[in-house]
């Protein structure tokens, strides 16, 4: 056993998605090797993210001001709205490039496996956003993975009764990929070769 | 296909293997619990990314093995290229490679190695339960559609998911609408392929089994819903798939699963234009199951434009004189290199450059 705060310290970094206990404690010794000051940086970036992130209130992307930069943005053309899955979604298209509409995040998908129904999604938020008129056009982006293409068809029966145009990002993305790793030509082309729903 | 050579490391309870097998039939014999079926099971996890015998990777790494570790590795000659392919399971998982590059997902790894396996459960698939015989075809198919793989997984997983919600009592129409549309459209696709498997199956079925017993008509069909049968094209079977699913969404909500669509389909083999597993005897139907396997060495071949190695797990001691003279007729006319394992070996003809080799504790040695 380690002394009780390294042990303390494994046990956060294991919560870490895709850490296991190996590479907690290979962490965990990595910081106690640092510098004080860089230890202390890493702890206060953690707090301040959580102190100054919160959700945009519009699009439910991570911002630090309310409403975000691409929501307050007035170029941008408020009648497309691309849905993603995650916030890193939001961070690769833009890092592509070409689009110039707005986003809404869901932060996750569709997948009763798992015991993830519409509920524990931004779903709500985008059926109210998608309710008055502004948004045209909804691009669902979702990956076209199973629990991807299943959020989008769902979405897309969700939209059109509310006059919202359904379409959805072309399939340039791998099966089974994660947007977050397509490549940025293929991202910008999969928007730009979007179909109806 | 021709594996140049085989090693295994902390496998079962092979000693460090390194096999030269011969170009054309290699006999593995030995007594009882020797170590003979760990050999092809490793061939075949080269091929398959799975064993044969168990769904528990854990069952593959030999017992006591300190770092909890096997690698396997083939050399393989495909139709002049040769080619190296490695895996090593271990507590973080599974690793392979390519000529030492690294492959990730299942999909991508298949059919690095081809083989066609035949143990002896396969003559009794005919009175198996129906899921026997889907994977039967589902597994014939990864050998020549590595797309499939990614196809079938995507079907299973819409399925335990449309389960999942059945089971949560979900009362949100569009979203069981959602998992409808979605094991329709993979449920045809998965039906497309398996028809299209039978299809070609068939005639090759037939002929086997005209070699072993004359002039009986035999049939292969993949039976769906008649409703599903009659649809033509994948667009038609995605409709069809649709509707069937919701005409009984009702006995599915009371059920908690889904009791409709490709997962409860069946291969249908028939006889003297009746059921075979009712109507044919003993002997015709372990005739009817060899000559199914044989079919679906001969279809690989075909497919992949070279023989598939054939790996024969005990099968010779099951079959009497004349079935076994069949099997090695049709090796020996596809060329195909064959790694057989039984427990004596004059079983086996002596076909031209037959290699064999002794097994006892796990340790495998060439036997002049
Ligand atoms: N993970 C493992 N570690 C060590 N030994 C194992 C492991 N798994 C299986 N064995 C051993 O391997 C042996 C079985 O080997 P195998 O099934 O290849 O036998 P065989 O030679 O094919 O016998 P048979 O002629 O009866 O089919 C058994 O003795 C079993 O205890
Ligand atoms: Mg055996
Ligand atoms: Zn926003």
């Amino acid at each position: 056993m380690y002394a009780s705060p390294i042990a303390r310290l494994v046990q956060q970094l294991a919560k870490l998605p895709g850490i296991g206990e190996k590479t907690a404690a290979r962490l965990a010794f990595h910081i106690l090797r640092a510098s004080a000051e860089d230890a202390a940086v890493l702890a206060a970036a953690i707090v301040e993210v959580r102190q100054k992130i919160r959700f945009c209130s519009i699009c439910c992307d991570l911002t630090e001001a309310d409403p975000c930069a691409i929501c307050r943005d007035q170029r941008r053309d408020g009648s497309l709205c691309c849905v993603v899955a995650q916030p890193q979604d939001v961070v690769a298209i833009e890092r592509a490039g070409g689009y110039r509409g707005r986003y809404h995040v869901l932060h996750g998908v569709l997948s009763p496996l798992d015991g993830v129904g519409p509920d524990d999604l931004r779903v709500p938020e985008l059926l109210r956003r998608c309710g008055d008129g502004t948004v045209a056009e909804a691009i669902l982006a979702t990956s076209p993975s199973v629990e991807g293409e299943a959020t989008a068809v769902y979405l897309a029966k969700l939209l059109r009764p509310l006059g919202v145009r359904a379409s959805r990002i072309a399939t340039g993305v791998p099966m089974g990929g994660e947007l977050e790793y397509a490549d940025q030509v293929t991202l910008a082309r999969a928007i730009d070769g979007r179909r109806e729903m | 296909m021709r594996i140049r050579g085989l090693w295994a490391e902390g496998w079962r309870n092979l000693e460090p293997l390194a096999l030269v097998p011969g170009a054309h039939l290699s006999v593995l014999f030995g007594d009882n619990g020797q170590g003979k079926t760990n050999v092809l099971e490793a061939a075949y996890y080269l091929a398959a990314l799975r064993s044969f015998r168990t769904t528990h990777a854990e069952d593959l790494i030999r017992r006591g093995e300190p770092a909890g570790r096997a690698r396997l590795r083939a050399e393989v000659e495909h139709r002049g290229l040769e080619r190296r392919f490695e895996i090593e399971l271990g507590p973080t998982g599974r690793q392979a490679r390519l000529d030492g590059k690294s492959v990730r997902g299942t999909a991508a790894a298949l059919g690095a190695v081809s083989v066609v396996l035949f143990v002896p459960e396969d003559l009794l698939l005919s009175r198996a339960a129906p899921a026997a015989r889907r994977r039967f075809l589902d597994l014939a198919i990864f050998n020549v559609e590595r797309s499939y793989y990614d196809e079938a997984s995507a079907f299973q997983k819409v399925l335990r998911n449309r389960n999942a919600l059945l089971r949560q009592g979900s009362s949100d129409p569009a979203l069981l609408d959602t998992y409808d549309e979605e094991l329709a459209r993979t449920g045809a696709r998965v039906v497309m392929r398996r028809r299209a498997l039978v299809t070609a199956l068939e005639p090759r079925f037939a002929d086997h089994f005209r070699a072993l017993h004359g002039d009986l008509p035999v049939s292969l069909v993949y039976r769906s819903d008649p409703d599903v049968e009659a649809a033509a094209d994948e667009a038609e079977l995605e409709l069809a798939l649709v509707r069937g699913l919701s005409s009984r969404r009702a006995i599915d909500v009371r059920r908690r699963f889904t009791g409709f669509g490709p997962q409860v389909d069946d291969l249908e083999i028939g006889f003297s234009g009746a059921l075979a597993r009712s109507h044919a005897s003993q002997g015709q139907l372990r005739s009817l199951m060899l000559a199914l396997k044989l079919a679906e060495l001969t279809h690989v071949e075909a497919r992949l434009g070279d023989p598939p190695v054939l790996l024969l797990d005990d099968v010779p001691s099951e079959l009497d004189p004349v079935r076994r003279g069949l099997l090695f007729e049709v090796i020996s006319k596809l060329d195909c290199q064959t790694l057989i394992s039984v427990t004596e070996r004059e079983i086996v003809p002596a076909l031209s450059d037959r290699c064999d080799f002794f097994v006892r504790a796990g340790k495998v040695v060439a036997h002049p």
